[in-house]
């Protein structure tokens, strides 16, 4: 087998966890408009949520990759990412319909839908980035370089996510199935980096 | 350049600004221009004078008129409620359309509905939005508003869906959950009006969604525009025989608004024809602006 190639799984994996973070900012817009309208407000909810949990998220991934960091652990992050994005399609429409009864003002109502639907998944994706950069540091020197590398392929994702999502994909496919393919997708990745043999950093750095 | 964006500029030339700019005003949503010529005022949503088509128009001396085909088709719909108490109006522009249902609905009460403060404001200040009694204008989401009247079991005998934000309407106010939402605060004999537009490619996905809320409906594909005005009821709406008898009733108001009902009933379609009922939008699949831009 390469020697490269589960160092390799970490970027395609961090571009795949760039691109469903953006796919499901998009769709929250779709989500919430029926409830709390199209309105500025509700994307400066679902934006302020989504930065609120990727900054404690980055947080959270670089304590976590103090101990004992392996690949095992990091597929865990795409697993657990995957099961807390399941009960979304199921839980939006009562949670809204409660929500709005209760809060007239579609501000807060909105930065309340966004909080308790996006804010945890969003948290555990956004381990995913500092984590991957202490699996692919070899060296003190070389820190910089793989975060800038990282950064670039996860960033390049997110651009992805946001342009295929908002031009393409919500045309061709209904909000619960893109909701499926981005689980789908990260289950996947999951499962590709708990298969993968320990990254070897001598050999990748060369 | 495409199609459709042809077609729809010969269409909006007639009513694309001309004459002088006298007010500017940038809002959250977008860019409000009034023009006046010698003959007319308008709102449009563009600071650029080419593209910025007009949203609403006044006749300088004769104020009544309703300039646009889509507002007299939609004001022509009190033949067929009787004597309205409630009317609901989503998407302010210039609110020529509140001054017509109150010219020929003297007794009802009107609510307007309007997502930008700054149209509200401009349409005060340039186009002599009555601040009455018997006229309420709420700054919020058509959306949300809908929803909430339903929760407060709201009926409303006419309601006009005139909300768009630029392109075209919104894609969560174009929905079947919308529609049945509209629906719910209908009167039992009320009607709901919607502007559409007849060139868009999502035509056929509107008509298979409002058949889908509301059954049958009637259309009337403007002459002098590129409007589909889709008229659609909570029960059968009346016939054109029995609309027509009510002209006489109306008749100097119509004058006044520039309303001639023989066109408007050359016009009316009362059978629309659903190529595919399958192509409902939906919340959960509503690709409306995307579609439209094609």
């Amino acid at each position: 087998m390469n020697k490269k190639l589960p160092a390799l799984s970490v970027y395609f994996a961090s571009i795949v966890s760039g691109f469903v973070i953006m796919g499901v900012e998009l769709i929250a817009g779709r989500i919430l408009a029926p409830y709390f309208g199209g309105g500025i407000y509700v994307w400066g909810s679902i934006i302020t949520v989504f930065m609120l949990a990727l900054s404690i998220g980055y947080l959270l991934g670089g304590k976590w990759s103090l101990s004992d960091p392996s690949l095992k652990k990091l597929s865990m992050l795409y697993a657990a990412g995957a099961i807390l994005l399941l009960p979304l399609p199921f839980l939006g429409q009562p949670l809204m319909e409660a929500l709005f009864v209760r809060i007239e003002d579609p501000r807060y109502g909105s930065l309340l839908t966004s909080f308790i639907l996006f804010f945890p998944s969003t948290i555990v994706l956004g381990m995913i980035a500092p984590y991957a950069v202490r699996l692919l540091t070899v060296s003190t020197q070389e820190t910089g370089m793989t975060a800038g590398k990282l950064y670039f392929v996860s960033t390049l994702g997110s651009a992805l996510g946001t342009i295929m999502t908002s031009f393409y994909l919500v045309m061709v496919f209904t909000l619960p199935a893109l909701f499926g393919g981005f689980i789908g997708i990260l289950l996947v990745f999951a499962a590709v980096l708990y298969f993968m043999p320990a990254i070897d950093n001598q050999e990748t750095t060369s | 350049m495409n199609k459709w964006l042809m077609l729809l500029t010969a269409i909006l030339l007639s009513s694309v600004c001309n004459g002088k700019v006298i007010h500017k005003e940038q809002s959250l949503y977008r860019n409000i221009m009034v023009t006046e010529s010698n003959k007319k005022r308008c709102m449009g949503f563009s600071f650029r004078k080419q593209d910025s088509q007009n949203q609403s128009c006044k006749l300088v001396y004769r104020p009544d008129y309703l300039v646009f085909d889509y507002a007299k088709i939609s004001a022509a719909s009190i033949l067929a409620v009787e004597e309205p108490k409630n009317i609901l109006i989503l998407g302010l522009g210039g609110g020529s359309l509140v001054e017509a249902f109150h010219e020929l609905a003297p007794q009802a009460t009107i609510t307007s509905v309007e997502i930008d403060e700054a149209v509200i404001k401009v349409a005060k200040n340039y186009f002599d939005l009555p601040e009455a009694d018997w006229h309420k204008v709420f700054a919020v989401d058509g959306r949300i508003f809908v929803k909430r009247e339903k929760l407060k079991k709201a009926q409303y005998d006419i309601i006009i869906l005139d909300a768009f934000n630029g392109d075209y309407i919104p894609a969560h106010m174009m929905t079947v959950e919308f529609l049945r939402e509209v629906k719910s605060i209908l009167s039992p004999n009320g009607l709901a009006i919607a502007n559409t537009f007849s060139t868009s490619k999502l035509k056929k996905y509107e008509s298979a969604t409002y058949a889908k809320a509301f059954g049958k409906f009637y259309q009337f594909k403007g002459r002098h525009s590129g409007n589909r005005v889709i008229w659609a009821g909570n029960t059968d709406l009346p016939t054109p025989e029995k609309m027509k008898e009510k002209i006489p009733t109306f008749k100097v108001q119509f004058f006044k608004l520039g309303i001639d009902p023989d066109y408007i009933f050359d016009i009316l379609e009362t059978e629309v024809e659903i190529n595919d009922p399958t192509k409902i939008l939906t919340d959960d699949y509503a690709p409306v602006n995307i579609l439209n831009e094609k």
